[in-house]
């Protein structure tokens, strides 16, 4: 038995995942059990649960892979410092600490952590993430296309996968990144760096992109899709902050985040993702002059971008386009135990990555001790029959469900295991879900999910099935007004369709739905308020429940009304935060 | 009783010995990038040599040849 560990961690996403003779058996990211988003730390916790799933310990590992050489990456930023130099003062202070007491230390870190005596392989982190995504794929060849904010000097790459090999041929190298200008424009619009990204993904459709001009002097777009910066409008390559003076004069006042987003702000969104999507497609179309595949394996953070994801196969000569649903850092872990597996250890492939459902689970036992242990009023359901149809007549009648079934997903999409659900036919869901629960920006879409065979009848798709929620295709004009909750303002959806054979309790749920509507879709949203890591362990999901507005809790075989139960003190308002 | 006077002289310390910790590191970090990486920057930058391109070089691509493919397992032993 070959037992790999991947590990992910010190940048943001830290993540865990185990891989037990060439199947992925635990993933999970960190953040999840310490309930700090995008939690950076050592992922102890994630480690735990999944040498726990696997029924090992960490003597039994045959390696750890981690999915960067720190070294390399030091390099990088002692060249930002002596390149800056006397300018990048405040962020060596700020930096150095954590270098000299981890990252620098990676291995002894592991070893002191994990009691773990074995071998630790360093994987070159876009390997790793080139890895994450084409060795679980379902393609025996495939073109690969890597693309984040940095690595340890590359921002991209792309190169092929042929059955357990993979060969990388080129390299963008920092300063130059299309996930550094994403985060660039993400601060200058007064959100979160390496979190709200996707925010502006979200707000581009409602601008025009007129600022697209203003972009192309910043950023020099090659044919082959590789880039050049003007370094003069970023500041990041040597201070805490992106955006320079001159992005400042060129683009206005960076937004407060108490401030309001206007039309401004959305212009500004809206051209930024006209020249992503530019730099992805001309990158795209000049791999495919390489390779002549016509199967195309994603990752990295900017693999997130759904809008973009959706157009490919309309921009580019790629048939087929797989990417894995923990597409940022946190599947890098993933990807350096699979290169470990399959690519380094010569083993042949023989895991596809069809579920995300990769996290822990809860026994039924275990969640009606803790509803017993909490004093909480609960109902027990007989049968899946009696779960299904009462869960789709409560979202039926307006209710806000949080529906907690099996193992928790790996990656950042709540793919219907810890997922909130509701009645995506309702105009005001989106209204009622906001003030509820979820407390985000009115602009934000809620995302629908679907029967798998119903989806040519709702979406302009030109694949079968979407279950990773990673690509926005547009509904079918005539069906808008049916799920008006769930169709953004340019009529789009990020879709997310599913069936019985992958989660067979929430593909019910959509059916009996239809039954009552005469409509397989449902609104999908994580089970979280804003700010928070998606719920992980029941006491999560009943906080949550209790702390918002959400109806009722479906928790295994358990019916939980909030109204049944004394509010806890926890306030929802308070915790949540950008 | 002890354990009282040793809290309390906890309490009183800690926040001091962080402010202490904060001086030093400042101090030690200040003559490492001042003194090690300043004299260093300086000189090669006299020699010219730079370290990040960030300077337009006006390149007809920039892609870099960076060619990754599998190696013997010893090397994947590095950190770099």
């Amino acid at each position: 038995m070959t037992n790999i560990l991947g590990i992910s961690c010190f940048y943001h996403d830290s993540a865990a995942c185990l891989i037990k003779d060439g199947i992925v058996v635990a993933a999970a990211e960190e953040e999840r059990f310490t309930r700090k988003k995008h939690d950076t730390g050592f992922p102890l916790n994630a480690i735990e649960y999944c040498l726990k799933e696997g029924g090992i310990t960490s003597q039994q590992l045959a390696y750890i892979a981690f999915y960067e050489k720190p070294l390399l990456k030091f390099e990088r930023l002692l060249s930002q410092h002596l390149e800056m130099f006397p300018m990048s003062y405040w962020s060596f202070y700020k930096a150095l600490p954590a270098w000299l007491n981890e990252k620098l230390r990676v291995p002894s870190v592991i070893k002191k952590k994990l009691k773990y005596n074995g071998d630790i392989l360093f994987i070159e982190h876009h390997l790793a993430h080139a890895a994450s995504s084409f060795l679980v794929s379902p393609f025996e060849e495939a073109a690969i296309l890597t693309i984040d904010g940095v690595g340890e000097w590359a921002t991209a790459s792309y190169g092929y996968g042929k059955e357990n090999d993979i060969t990388l041929l080129k390299e963008l190298k920092f300063p130059n990144s299309v996930g550094l200008l994403y985060s660039t424009v993400t601060a200058h619009l007064g959100f979160s760096v390496n979190n709200s990204e996707y925010k502006i993904m979200g707000l581009s459709p409602y601008g025009k992109p007129i600022y697209y001009d203003k972009f192309k002097k910043i950023v020099d777009v090659k044919d082959d899709g590789s880039i050049e910066f003007d370094m003069s409008y970023f500041d990041y390559h040597y201070k805490l902050t992106m955006p320079s003076r001159k992005f400042v004069e060129e683009f206005g006042p960076i937004r407060e985040p108490h401030e309001e987003v206007t039309q401004k702000h959305k212009d500004i969104a809206a051209s930024l993702q006209k020249i992503t999507e530019e730099i992805i497609f001309k990158m795209l179309n000049h791999l495919y002059n390489e390779t002549k595949m016509e199967n195309l394996c994603i990752a990295g953070g900017v693999a997130l971008n759904s809008v973009a994801n959706g157009k490919i196969t309309k921009n580019t000569p790629f048939k087929n386009v797989w990417i894995q649903p923990a597409a940022s850092d946190a599947g890098a872990s993933l990807g350096a135990a699979a290169y470990a597996y399959n690519t380094i250890l010569s083993n042949k492939r023989k895991y596809e990555m069809e579920s995300a459902y990769l996290g822990p689970s809860f026994s039924t036992e275990y969640i009606q001790k803790f509803l017993d242990d909490k004093k909480i009023i609960y109902k027990k359901f007989k049968s899946d029959d009696s779960l299904v149809k009462l869960a789709a007549n409560l979202i039926y009648n307006n209710n806000v469900i949080g529906w907690f079934q099996g193992r928790m997903e790996f990656g950042p999409r709540a793919l219907g295991a810890r997922s909130i659900l509701s009645n995506a036919s309702n105009p005001q869901m989106k209204e009622i879900l906001n003030t509820k629960v979820k407390h985000r920006e009115i602009f934000r879409p809620f995302a629908p999910v679907i029967s798998k065979e119903d989806v040519h009848d709702y979406f302009e798709i030109d694949k079968d099935e979407e279950p990773f929620m990673l690509f926005v295709y547009p509904f079918k004009q005539e069906k808008r007004k049916i799920v008006p909750s769930v169709v953004h303002v340019d009529g789009s959806g990020r879709l997310q369709t599913t069936s019985e054979g992958e989660n067979h309790l929430y593909y019910r749920v959509i059916k009996e739905f239809e039954k009552l509507s005469g409509v397989p879709i449902l609104v999908n949203t994580s089970f979280n308020i804003r700010g928070e890591p998606i719920v992980c362990t029941p006491e999560d999901a009943y906080k949550c429940m209790m702390g918002t507005g959400i109806d009722y809790l479906v928790i295994d075989k358990f019916l939980i009304k909030r109204e049944d139960n004394p509010k806890d003190m926890w306030d929802s308002e308070k915790i949540a935060m950008d | 009783m002890l354990n009282k006077i040793w809290n309390a002289i906890k309490t009183v310390l800690e926040p001091i010995g962080k402010v202490m910790s904060g001086i030093v590191n400042f101090i030690l970090l200040a003559l490492v990038y001042f003194v090690a990486i300043g004299l260093v920057s300086i000189i090669m930058k006299i020699f010219g040599k730079h370290f990040l391109e960030i300077k337009k070089q006006n390149k007809k691509s920039n892609w870099q040849d960076h060619k990754v493919t599998k190696e013997p397992i010893e090397k994947y032993y590095r950190t770099f």
